[in-house]
């Protein structure tokens, strides 16, 4: 049996099937509405997993598993999905994390308890968010970028901390007056794309069209620009990034969790996907602004972070700044930067993951997570203590951890920017030091925390109290990760290897 | 002179329906009358039997030019069934031993006549009495229940709103006659296409777009809307802001396009202007509402400020095959007129299922209503969602297909129109959230389930798994609303 043709669908669907049969089972039966989201976020990893494994690794650059159904005629979209290598990692990505958010889940339900919605609403998000990496017609992009809306707006105001519906409403408005600029974007390039034929919502024959320059300058500029706006708001970065703190601070853990392991994916991905494939001369002039905005997330999150107080705002903030990496990777539209870049999104989506799973349970046991308050934890909780020093410092880019290669690449890419960014060497090796500055600092701010959370001795609030620590469920939600962190660290090919030959061909546009 | 029978089938089911439902309420006491209900609503059956064999032999005129059944025609006549349908339904729990129930749907299926009479209009007189025939049933539907002193002022106000632009409707006519000395449509556009922008006949127009923006509750014709929706009973709310506005657009659409299209140029800008303030006016006053159907009426002031922007880009014999064209503007109008129907329909259905046990219908009432009657929390807030344009829900199709046709005409107007769009949709989500949000996030004042009738849940399941099925597949609608759009400039 072969997964081409059914595959990915079958992935993508099965979570949003989970949750209609979700609905049809009464509210009381906690353990089934666990079994069952257990078992329809599994079936769609272990797919996933083998849609990996059937993966032609030789041929990275190539659509796999394609699907190219009529959809909606009367406007030209069609039903057409695939992975290549660039999707490929997030793909899996989604279906891991959420797994481990379900397995998590089953000890730590957030009040008011309610599995049954708390599941189903994740099930949806990981619809969403799957479908946003595989779709490949504009239309299908939009309906499952703006799928994940409504189901994360609930999850942080139903089970969100004290300001939860100020964020709730906030990541909602927010994403959402980004996506209109975005669907604005889609419909100028698809009315547009005549030159090439009929009109077309089609990702890859737009790539093919922009690749032969047909668009307008000071057209591309435009549709880049609302592209931009959609994706930077989403990603996001400085200084679209406000309602990042408030969903992240607010969100219950699981629910922050997925926004930073994969739901900002969303926005770096599109401008890998959809904004320079498609409009490779915009994004030539673009380069550098979308540039200097990450430098300035960079060392605006670092010195963001070394004021925080609350550990899930501190660490909302660090993604802030990793995620200007990232972006400072694809501003550089070299080989390298983006390859750091996507590598980057997948390490970040590990450990930053990770970061807010042990926020959450150490919020779980204290029941503040006000780090002042916090100490000695290496004493009170030595498991505990010890993965959140590893991952804070797998975080702050460590060699031989998975957070530094992301960053190492993305900085050597913005040192040597793309050919076509030539004239503007100087400029992009000053982002460079910029970015170089912003790991020290966010070096600073991470041992900061750990010599304020960890060591010293238990504060006398918490002397005498006995805390449980990591529990087998935790162990078993974590440990894929914490390994992870570690195995890409020492052999980041392995993500390198399915990524560079799909990430060559956008670097070739840029003379790359 | 032959008259094709075939053609007004639906229309002589309604007449001989109606009067049915007159003579046999005169005959029922009690609880039977409620046979009355079920009557129209078999009469509302028969005349959409009567009007599907059409089909294979569009387009038919009878009655000299007076009656046109084209695809244009078609698609809104059966919109207009459809939703007249759901409508009766609707009333039957809540009409049921209402002092007037026999009276209450011989006017409704005098107003839906109106509705179906509406797009098969291709002359000035037929156009005035179809809107007439939808108005003036309402003006005594709205006042139905009598000792009500919010009935009464819902009556009044409408009343007065709805003469007065039927004033000026006929004023205008009088006018366009003087001028071009015909009221048939498809002449008055030969005429005004030799004389060109004749002062006269510009007036005449502007005078009957006003009253049809009175019908479709343009800013700023808008202002009777929210008193009625509040005070009428609620079906008779649902009514009007779905058939009866769309029977505005309908109206609108054949003056504008069949009658005059060449000034285009001239009244384009007018009704984008109309457009401009109904969205901005409808969403920003929604912000504030605490009652449900004042909410709904708000809202569908604003909704129907982004139904007027497809109308206000129509350009004098623009031949463009592509999505930006006259027909990919009328088929973006006519599918959000579909789509519109169906989430709007379903969000009054719930309400009208709540009215019973809150007479009051405040914003408050819903609170928590997620843990007392889940499955109807879920539908209205998937309406809610579904008017704010989130997909998958139906109701981004229906934008889309707005703001695709507004963005492929990609003048300056459209410009400006496809950006105030997309802020007022940004806002109207603020207040669409908001339903939802007091039904998910508040505590309930009360506990226990609230108990909705069989007959009205139903019909709010029938609307949301319309909702999500066009939503994901927009396909049959959006190829039906492309035959109204292809046709009309054919008339």
């Amino acid at each position: 049996m072969t997964l081409e043709g059914w595959g990915l669908s079958a992935a993508v669907f099965l979570p949003l099937v989970g949750a209609l049969v979700m609905l049809a089972v009464p509210r009381a039966a906690f353990g089934a509405h666990k079994a069952l989201a257990l078992v329809f976020t599994a079936i769609p990893f272990l797919i996933a997993l083998a849609i990996a494994i059937g993966f032609d690794y030789g041929d990275t650059a190539r659509m796999q598993y394609e699907v190219d159904a009529s959809w909606i005629p009367s406007i030209g979209a069609r039903y057409h999905i695939g992975i290549d290598g660039i999707s490929h990692l997030l793909f899996v990505l989604t279906f891991f994390i959420t797994f481990l958010c379900v397995i998590y889940s089953y000890r730590w339900l957030p009040e008011p308890v309610n599995p049954k919605v708390f599941f189903s609403l994740m099930l949806v998000l990981t619809t969403g968010m799957a479908g946003c990496f595989v779709a490949l017609d504009l239309v299908l992009f939009f309906i499952f970028w703006e799928l994940v809306l409504v189901p994360m707006y609930f999850m942080i105001a139903i089970w969100g901390g004290p300001r939860r519906e100020y964020a709730a409403i906030k990541f909602f408005l927010y994403t959402l007056f980004g996506s209109i600029f975005m669907l604005v974007g889609f419909i100028a390039l698809y009315l547009r794309s005549e030159v090439g034929g009929d009109r077309t919502f089609d990702i890859l024959a737009l790539q093919q069209l922009g690749a032969s320059r047909v668009w307008g300058e000071t057209f591309g500029i435009l549709v880049f620009a609302g592209l931009f706006l959609g994706f930077a708001i989403k990603v996001p970065m400085w200084p679209f990034h406000t309602w990042l703190p408030d969903a992240h601070t607010e969100a219950p853990t699981v629910g922050s969790v997925i926004l930073a392991a994969i739901l900002l994916k969303m926005g770096t991905y599109g401008f890998v996907r959809i904004a320079l494939p498609i409009l490779p001369d915009a994004a030539v002039v673009w380069a550098p602004f979308i540039g200097i905005l990450a430098a300035i997330a960079i060392v605006y999150a670092a010195l963001a972070c070394l004021a925080q107080t609350d550990m899930k705002r501190l660490i909302a903030f660090s993604s802030v700044g990793h995620m200007g990496f990232v972006m400072l990777g694809i501003a550089s539209l070299t080989d390298r930067g983006i390859n750091g870049a996507i590598l980057g999104m997948v390490v970040h989506g590990l450990i930053t993951g990770m970061l807010f799973f042990v926020a959450g349970s150490v919020h779980e046991r204290f029941h503040t997570r006000d780090i002042p308050r916090l100490g000695g934890m290496l004493i009170l909780l030595p498991w505990l203590g010890g993965i959140l020093t590893y991952s804070s410092i797998a975080s702050l880019g460590l060699p031989g951890l998975a957070g530094f290669w992301g960053e190492f690449l993305a900085l050597l890419g913005s040192w040597f920017p793309a050919p076509a960014l030539g004239e503007l060497t100087l400029l992009f090796r000053i982002l460079t030091v910029l970015g170089v500055i912003g790991t020290l600092l966010t070096a600073g701010y991470f041992l900061w925390l750990l010599q304020r959370v960890n060591l010293g001795n238990v504060p006398d609030e918490w002397e005498g109290h006995s805390f449980k620590d990591v529990t087998p469920l935790e162990w078993l939600a974590w440990a894929p990760l914490l390994v992870l962190i570690l195995v890409v660290g020492v052999y980041p090919r392995l993500l390198l290897d399915v990524t560079s030959d799909a990430v060559g061909r956008i670097a070739q546009l840029f003379g790359g | 002179m032959r008259i094709d029978y075939a053609a007004i089938g639906p229309e002589i089911a309604l007449a001989a329906g109606l009067s049915l439902v007159l003579m046999v309420d005169l005959a029922l006491r009690g609880r039977s009358r409620v046979l009355a209900g079920w009557l129209s609503f078999a009469t509302l059956v028969v005349a959409a039997a009567l009007l599907v064999p059409n089909h294979g032999r569009l387009p038919v005129q009878t009655l000299g030019h007076m009656f046109v059944l084209d695809g244009f025609a078609f698609v809104f006549k059966a919109l207009m069934l459809g939703s007249a349908a759901i409508v009766v339904l609707l009333s039957i729990h809540p009409m049921r031993a209402h002092r007037y129930e026999g009276e209450y749907y011989f006017l409704m299926l005098c107003a839906v006549l109106g509705t179906v009479l509406m797009p098969s209009s291709r002359d000035l007189l037929m156009l005035f009495v179809a809107l007439e025939l939808v108005s003036v049933p309402g003006f005594v539907l709205a006042g139905i229940r009598k000792r009500n002193a919010r009935s009464n002022e819902a009556a009044v106000k409408f009343f007065l709103f709805g003469v007065l632009s039927a004033g000026i409707f006929v004023y205008g006519i009088s006018l366009i006659y003087g001028f071009a000395g015909t009221t048939d449509l498809a002449r008055i556009a030969q005429t005004s296409r030799v004389a060109g922008a004749e002062p006269l006949l510009l007036v005449g127009v502007l005078f009957i777009v006003g009253a049809f923006g009175f019908k479709v509750s343009a800013v700023p014709f808008h202002f009777w809307a929210p008193d009625t929706y509040e005070g009428s009973p609620t079906p008779l709310a649902a009514f009007l802001s779905v058939s009866s506005k769309a029977a505005g657009f309908v109206g609108l659409m054949l003056l504008l396009l069949v009658g005059v299209p060449n000034l285009a140029g001239l009244w384009g800008p007018v009704v984008g202007g109309l457009a401009i303030a109904t969205m901005t006016v409808g969403n920003v006053l929604a912000l504030r509402q605490r009652h449900l159907v004042r909410l709904l009426a708000y809202s569908s002031i604003g909704q129907a400020g982004y139904m007027l922007i497809p109308l206000a880009l129509i350009r004098p014999y623009s031949t463009d095959p592509m999505a930006g064209s006259n027909a990919g503007l009328v088929r973006g109008l006519a599918m959000y007129l579909l789509v519109y129907a169906v989430m709007n329909l379903g969000a009054f259905a719930v309400v009208i299922g709540l009215s019973k046990q809150y007479p009051t219908l405040l914003i408050r009432d819903i609170a928590g209503l997620s843990r007392r009657a889940p499955f109807h929390a879920a539908a209205l807030a998937g309406f809610m969602l579904s008017l704010g344009g989130i997909p998958p829900l139906a109701g981004w199709a229906a934008k889309f297909f707005v703001f695709l046709a507004a963005m492929g005409v990609g003048s300056t107007m459209a410009v400006v129109l496809a950006a105030v769009m997309v802020v007022n949709s940004v806002i109207s989500l603020y207040y669409y959230v908001g339903v939802a949000r007091a039904m998910y996030l508040q505590v309930p004042e009360e506990v226990g389930a609230v108990r909705f009738p069989p007959l009205i849940t139903a019909v709010v399941a029938i609307c949301i798994i319309g909702t999500l099925v066009l939503g994901v597949f927009p396909e049959p609608f959006a190829s039906f609303a492309r035959s109204a759009g292809i046709t009309i400039f054919q008339s």
